[in-house]
């Protein structure tokens, strides 16, 4: 799965930080889910789509290999 | 949307640690102050003290919150859970097989009982010892990833 999450935050002008504060996660998780080593659950995907402004599906999409 | 935990608060990781420094420093006195065989008795109590407080620290430490205790914190914990079971399973079934094989070609070997025994209430410390270090080493080999 892929996403957009780091281009996002940078339109944004947000710190990882601060967008993790926003949705209740650690900073790492937030780093993990933009470098694609961690899926986020739904409800969090859904988190950050709503934080952001934007349909889940314009943050993340499937990869080929999903 | 939330889901209940089991684990305590955060603080109680705190007291855990405080916990296992204070068992750690009762035995420590137990070993410099009551080595002679008059205070035997003493240093007995004092020992039974420290694995009791030992036992409750891992308890604590084991079992509680991260400070931020999120779904990706939630999921390497899960993981580390499942390692342990893989770890613990494989042993047991190592375990069985070298029984098994020492009884067919040594007849005359004779498991020791107080090993066993060591072995089965070492057994919850050796779990959570495990799954906690496993645990933290994932989580500390993800925010080494994340400063790379």
């Amino acid at each position: 799965m892929k996403n957009t999450v780091k281009v996002e935050r940078a339109i944004l002008d947000i710190t990882q930080q601060q967008l993790a504060d926003a949705i209740g996660v650690s900073r790492n998780t937030v780093n993990s889910i933009e470098s694609g080593r961690y899926v986020p659950s739904t409800v969090l995907a859904l988190k950050i789509a709503r934080h952001f402004g934007k349909p889940t599906d314009a943050i993340f999409q499937l990869d080929e290999n999903d | 949307m939330k889901n209940k935990s089991l684990l305590m608060p955060h603080r109680c990781q705190i007291i855990g640690w405080w916990l296992l420094l204070f068992a750690f420093l009762v035995d420590v006195i137990k070993t410099i102050f009551f080595r002679d065989l008059a205070s035997m008795e003493t240093a007995g109590s004092l020992a039974r003290a420290s694995s009791i407080l030992f036992l409750v620290s891992l308890f604590f430490i084991c079992l509680s919150k991260e400070k931020v205790e999120d779904e990706m914190i939630s999921s390497l914990r899960l993981r580390a859970v499942g390692i342990t079971a893989y770890v613990f399973f494989l042993a047991f079934l190592l375990h069985s097989l070298f029984s098994v094989v020492s009884r067919l070609f040594f007849p005359a070997f004779e498991p020791n009982l107080y090993v066993y025994e060591l072995a089965l209430l070492c057994l919850p410390i050796l779990t959570a010892g495990l799954y906690y270090v496993i645990f933290r080493g994932m989580l500390w080999r993800s925010r080494k990833q994340e400063a790379l």
